[in-house]
Parts: C-alpha cells; structure tokens; sequence
C-alpha cells in the first residue's frame, strides 16, 4: 500500500464528506479517502466560479463541501452520497460544471430489510469499480483484511482519546482523523490540556455536520461554563462505524462493512429515525447532561424538521442552532450565553 | 342531455371563453337542470368557496361542461372519500411515489388510494384561511419548506380528509422536504411502510439495461430491487384487506392505468399542438393531475377525460380556441403553488405548449408485455426525481422539440429542496442547446403581491419570442 504521502503526491484522493463511505474501502483499492470537513470559509474553492454558485435554497454545508472539494488541488474523484437531495444536487453540477469524476452512492434511506442491506454492499461493489477507473487497484484479500484491521485499531485509538480532550480538540482530531487514517501522535500531549474545569455543565451535541470553522463552538459553549460529554453532530462521534466483525472479514468483507457503517450508524435520514433518537436518549442518560444543543445548517430540511421532535423527547432543554454558513453571530453566541444561564 | 344541446342552451358557451366562478354559477342556474351526466358531483363551482376553496373566486376558468365537470370531480374528492369509508372500503394514503402505488390499489376491488400529498394546494386553494400553515409552523416546520408543510397541518386538523387506513411512503431518491415531512406525520402517530426508491442509475458493465417509459435507462438490478420493494407494499396491503394479488388483478389495473394515460396523453398532444389552444392552462394541470391517483375513482377520471378530450377536439375542428394564434408557446417545469399563475402566463400572452410538473412518469404508458410488477418497478424508476437534472433537461428538450415549444419557464417552488440547483442545470442546458429563452420564476401559494413583478417577467418573455420571432 501506498504511504498517504506518495499517494497524494501522485493526486489520488477521493475525497467525501459523508459517515456511510468507508474510508478503509476507498483504501483498500489503493486510493487516498479523505474525508473531508469543509473549511466553511468563503465556501467557494479555487479559481473561477465554483460549482455551485447559487446561494438562497441551498445547504451551505453541502456547497461549501463542494466547491472545496471539486477545487482541492490533489482530488481525484469525489464520492457523494444520496441521503438527502441537496447532495444528489450537488451532484448534478459536479458532473455538469467539472471533470471532476464524481460517484453518487446510494445509500438506502430505510433499514432493517435485507433487501436495502444488499443495496448498500452493492454500492460498496460500484465503488470499487469507480476506484479501480481512476487508477486504483482490484482489492486483493491479504491487503483488504489489513487495511481493515489497521482502520479499526485506529479508530478505537482515536474514539478513546476523548475523554482526554476538550470537544473542540477531539472534533479536530475527528478530523484528522478523517483525513488521514490515523491519529495525531505527535501533538496528543499537548492537546490534552483542554479539559473542562470541575464544576462545569454537562452539554451534549445532536446534529448534522460542522464545518472547521464551525469546530470554534464547542469553544463558546466552554467558555460559558460547559462541558461537551457527547458528540452527536455528523462531525463528532455518533458518526463512527461499529466495530468491524473481523471473523467475518475475510469471507465477506462488503458485508462487514455494511454492518459496521449502513447497519449501526443512526441518522436522521433514516425511515423510521427512530435510530437516532435512541442513540440521543442512551447518549443523555449515561452522560446525566443537563442540556442539549441542536445544530442544523440553514436549508436543511431532514435536520430542521426534527428540532420540535428532539425537544419533545428531552427532559433536559434543547437549544437549536441554524447556522447559515460563516462564523457564528453575536446573536448565536448571545443565546449560547442565556441557554447555559439556565441552566446552571 | 348531450353536451352540445347543453351548450346550445347556454349559448355563451358555444364560444370559448375564460369566465369568473360567478359567470360560471350565473350560467348554470340559467341552464338548470342542463348538465350532462351528473354522477353525483355535479353543480355550482360556487359551493366549493363557500366550503373553503376561496382561491376559486380569483381564477379564470374555461366555460366548457367539460371543464364545469373536471373542477367539481377535483373538488369533490373528500366527499368520495368519505363515502369509500362508510361503504367498509380501506383508505390508502400513499405519499410521495406520485402514480404508481394508487396502480397497486386500484387492483384491490377493495382499496381506494388518494395522496395526503395533495394538501399542497391548499394554502393556495383555501388562501391558508384554515390556519393549515399556521399549524406547520407551531410544530416547528416553517416557510423554509415548500407547500407540502399544509399537508403535516392537515393530519393535525384531521379535516382535509379521512385518517387513512394504511399510511404508504417511497423515500430515497426523493426530495427532503416531503421525507421530513412524512417522518413528522408518522411522528405524531401514523404509522407509514416506507419503501425504497433508489437514484436512478445506469447500467454497470456487464449488466443488463432496463428501459423505462419516459425514455430513461436503469441497470436491472435496481429495476429487481424495486420491484421487491413494491412487493413488500403488496404484502401491506394484502394484509388491511385480506385479498391475495394476483398477476392477472395487476396487469387489469395496468390496463385501466393505462387507458387514462393515453387519454391524457392524447389531449395534452392535441393541445399543445394546436393552433389555437383548445383549452386554457388550468383545466389542462388539472387533468394531469387526475393521472396520479384518479380523484379516487378511476372509472370517473376516464369520463371527465374524455369528455374533456371531446371538447378539445370539437373546438379545433371548428377552429375556435384561447389566446389567440400570436400567443408564445411555453414549456413549464414544476407545478405552480398558485393556480392563479397559469391564468397570468395567459394574460400576458402565452400558452402552455408542453409540461413537466415533476411527475412526467405518470402519464407516461405502463409496458403490458412485461411481469406487471417489474412494469410498475419501472415506473417507480422513471420518476423525473429519482434521476439527475440533466436527464431531466434532456426529456424537457425533447418534448419542447415534440410540441414546439418556444420558451421555457421554471417555476421553483418556495422552500422546495431540489429547486435552487435543478433549475440551474436545466436552465444551463436548454440554454446552451440553442435559442430558446429561459425564465426563471418563484411562485408561492398566493402570488397577489408579487403578481405585478411576475406580469413583467412574463410579458418581458413574451415580448423576447416575439421578437426573435420577427428576426427569423
Ligand atoms: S446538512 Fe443537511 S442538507 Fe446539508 S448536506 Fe447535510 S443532510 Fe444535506
Ligand atoms: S414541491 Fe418539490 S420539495 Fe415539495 S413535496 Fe413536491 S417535490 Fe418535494
């Protein structure tokens, strides 16, 4: 296997943004996953117009991942997926205002049949296929079964490095994490030291996915006396895979994957999302936390409508957040202050 | 009393004409007892206000019996409903699919399928005076998602039409308002079988192509995977019922379906292509709009559209029509939430030549020389919104060519999710395709306030034809 370094000299990222495409699978097939947190700064990328240019309508999320995307300079393909429209979208003008190659996966909105479980392990297949146009190679089962491995190891080493970081450093190491496969050795140390204070109030976060930028709120919330005890953002740590059943991986490494990501990830997406809300009730009862905060970007329709159904199911206050794309507001961080106010 | 005594009797009628509700309800208690065949829904337009539907008193509407026919078949589909459910019948609320599950239950001789989904068109039909809106936004579903948010106020009120019996919702390839929508509604305790809808793709290497009406390819292995997935609402249904679907109950349906598709096909051909349009805008979304589920009664939306199909047909024999021969021929893409904006595009001198409201795949033909399911698989599969914009685009061009369609207007819908880009690529590629202006309009579900900017842009289209017309 490549080192990551070669490989991105030589322009081999497939870069996505979405929990249900396995990285180690991407890999696997010789090629650099990157999973890609949008920087959410000017939400354009490289020279020229981007993509996607409309702005009234349209998840900033969404178009700040593909602007930055589709203009990172060592991309070589782009691998979104079909959980919400806005992607499948962005998808249209990928194909239509690039040559970036870019593979629109399905990933099945309902669950629980084996009939949508084999719908995923044969987009898992496609995949490989797309990988293997683009230059990457045909999955050969030594390799397979230890880039697999080497992905799950790190993955457990990343998750348990969370109690040892404040939630803005653990989001970054997400981050990192996504981006390159592994941990950040080197700065772990030092990134320890941003624990919250004994006394503080116990928050958690449900939510889509944050930008980088977007990172500097678990910073706010800190700031005002809280400590963040749960991720549930698309960025944090109920996005993770299951663990992966290495007994079976040899024989039937698609499905594996599929349990461990199509299987075990709660979205809101999914029909029925009772899923998540399940993992929000677990996450709230085992962490005691005594607020949660919502976060949702503006224009997304899966998230936005569940904001009253995840306050109804709460005993503790729910504090939603629409972000519209750049920093937060004076107006945001002025009801983080009130919402923590309350609830010391 | 046969339709043309009918309309001897009423004299003005004879003649073409767009006419106000009160013209229409003056006319028919001139003419008595004239209507033809009354199946139990005729009367004055009129009571639909009086009921609700305000909207009505602020549109122009044909002054055929044809049309008189088809607006009180649309507007009395709660009644039918009502009725479906004293008479023991199962109420099906399918949602989202848009012409291929009400198939399935037209099959049962004991299911009625109707669409929750059409509560779309109340915050226009009713101008929101029941508060339908109002309820969306107390449960936290606001103005930034499009027109079917009436529909979640709607289960709430409980009074747009009877509480199905069986809630049935394809989600995948499907825009994001209506799946959060729908989760909601099972959220405040309906129970919904969902069934898969994937994004149309092509056929891998090595795998065998399907082709899908409306002209749209697909692999065949999602063209299977669909097909279990109907399988499975089959075995929903066949559980509330207690009936075993048979092949041969199937492909009758298809049959059925079948019939009206062509009808509808028919007129719209014989409208788009006529010189003189032979019927206004609004009566012909209408009728579209029976393909999708039938008001709840299949056999009746074959009459209204043939009757309608007779008027059409009359009309250009004798060379009479709308708008006269001067009227810019436009292609139109979404629905409009507001009924009133197909009356402006009139007003401001154009006609509809050629449609796609983002259910093209019901009114294309059901192959019969296949399994019927895999038929329906693949009229599931041919829906405009499981596939790209650009396929999208390609059929647009393609029917604009068919019908000689001379503009294109995209009508976005407020708050809809898939609008903002979908437009975009349309609009790029009809644009670089050729000469053919392009209009980009957003209509909400009561347009008054923005009408005189929406009469500009359209006049500003019509005068654009015009003059290229000029300069050929
Ligand atoms: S935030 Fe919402 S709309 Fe945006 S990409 Fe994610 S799911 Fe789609
Ligand atoms: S208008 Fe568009 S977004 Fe709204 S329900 Fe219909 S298809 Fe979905």
């Amino acid at each position: 296997m490549d080192s990551p370094g070669t490989a991105l000299r030589r322009g081999k990222k497939i870069i996505f943004t979405s929990p249900f495409v396995p990285a180690e699978w991407i890999a696997a097939h010789g090629l650099v996953p990157w999973r890609m947190t949008s920087g959410g700064s000017a939400f354009c990328g490289g020279s020229g117009a981007p993509p996607v240019s409309v702005e009234s309508g349209v998840c900033a999320y969404m178009r700040g991942f593909i602007n930055e995307a589709v203009s990172d300079p060592q991309v070589l393909g782009v691998v979104l997926v079909t959980t919400c429209d806005q992607m499948r979208r962005g998808a249209d003008l990928i194909n239509l205002r690039t040559k970036v190659p870019c593979f629109l996966m399905n990933v099945p909105s309902t669950c629980g049949t084996p009939e949508v479980s084999a719908l995923y392990a044969a987009e898992l297949e496609r995949l490989g296929r797309f990988c293997v146009t683009l230059g990457g190679k045909r999955v050969e089962p030594e390799r397979l079964v230890s880039i697999l491995l080497e992905y799950d190891i790190n993955r457990r080493m990343v998750l348990a490095r969370q109690n040892d970081l404040s939630a803005g450093d653990f989001a970054r190491e997400l981050q990192f994490f996504g981006e390159n496969g592994k941990v950040r050795d080197e700065n772990f140390a030092g990134l320890a030291c941003g624990r919250p204070y004994a006394g503080s109030v116990p928050v958690g976060f449900i939510g889509g996915p944050l930008t980088a930028r977007q990172f500097d709120l678990f910073d706010v919330f800190a700031d005002h006396g809280a400590e963040v005890v749960f991720n549930g953002t698309e960025s944090g740590e109920r996005a993770f895979p299951a663990r992966l059943d290495l007994r079976r991986i040899k024989e039937d490494p698609t499905g594996v994957l599929t349990e461990a990501y199509f299987r075990a990830i709660p979205d809101v997406f999914q029909r029925p999302n009772s899923g998540i809300f399940a993992w929000m009730e677990k996450a709230v009862r085992s962490r005691q936390v005594r607020g949660v905060v919502f976060v949702r970007h503006l224009w997304c329709d899966k998230w936005h409508a569940e904001a009253e159904r995840f306050r109804a199911a709460l005993e503790v206050p729910l504090l939603d957040i629409e972000l519209d794309g750049g920093r937060m507001n004076e107006r945001v961080r002025n009801r983080i202050g009130a919402f923590m106010e309350g609830l010391r | 009393m046969s339709l043309c005594l009918a309309e001897r009797a009423l004299g003005p009628v004879a003649v073409p004409r767009q006419i106000t509700l009160e013209e229409w309800d003056e006319a028919y208690e001139r003419a008595g007892s004239l209507e033809p065949r009354d199946a139990g829904y005729g009367g004055l337009l009129g009571r639909h206000v009086r009921s609700g539907n305000t909207r009505l008193a602020r549109l122009q509407f044909d002054n055929s019996f044809a049309a008189l026919k088809l607006w009180n078949f649309l507007l009395t589909e709660e009644d039918r409903l009502r009725q479906a459910r004293l008479a023991g019948k199962t109420l099906i609320g399918a949602m989202k699919d848009l012409g291929t599950v009400p198939v399935i239950a037209c099959a049962y001789p004991d299911l009625v399928a109707f669409y929750p989904d059409g509560a779309w068109w109340l915050p226009c039909l009713l101008e929101d005076n029941a508060g339908l809106l109002a309820i969306a936004d107390r449960l936290g579903v606001d103005e930034s998602f499009c027109p079917v948010r009436a529909m979640l106020g709607a289960f709430v009120s409980g009074e747009h039409f009877p509480r199905p019996d069986l809630l049935v919702c394809s989600v995948g390839a499907t825009c994001d308002d209506f799946s959060a929508i729908a989760q909601r509604v099972e959220g405040l305790g309906h129970p919904v079988l969902w069934w898969e809808l994937p994004q149309r793709r092509e056929p891998e290497p090595g795998e065998k192509a399907a082709l899908l009406p409306g002209g749209a390819r697909a692999g065949a292995g999602q063209v299977a995977f669909v097909q279990a997935e109907l399988a499975r609402v089959i075995t929903g249904f066949t559980m509330q019922c207690n009936v075993k679907l048979t092949d041969r109950m199937l492909a009758a349906s298809i049959h059925q379906a079948n019939k009206v598709r062509s009808c509808l096909a028919e007129l719209r051909r014989a409208v788009f292509t006529a010189g003189l349009a032979p019927l206004p805008a609004l009566e012909l979304l209408v009728a579209e709009m029976l393909a999708l589920h039938y008001c709840s009664d299949r056999a009746e939306t074959l009459v209204v559209l043939e009757e309608l199909l007779a008027t059409v047909r009359e009309r250009t024999g004798r060379g009479v029509g709308f708008h006269g021969r001067d009227a810019v021929r436009v292609f139109w893409v979404n629905p409009v939430a507001d009924l009133k904006a197909m009356n402006l595009l009139e007003e401001c001198g154009g006609r509809i030549c050629g449609t796609d409201y983002l259910f093209t795949h019901a009114l294309d033909q059901i192959p019969d020389d296949i399994p019927p399911l895999e038929a329906l698989a693949r009229v599931a599969l041919a829906d405009p919104m499981a596939g790209t914009a650009q396929e999208r685009a390609q059929r647009i061009q393609r029917d604009m060519r068919a019908f000689g369609s001379e503009a294109l207007i995209i009508s976005r819908i407020p708050g809809a999710s898939h609008c903002a880009l979908e437009g975009e690529v349309i609009r790029e590629i009809v644009t670089a395709a050729g000469n053919c202006p392009v209009l980009e309009i957003e209509v909400p579900s009561v347009c008054d306030p923005l009408q005189g900017t929406l009469r500009t842009r359209l006049e500003a289209l019509v005068e654009t034809v015009r003059n290229q017309r000029k300069e050929r």
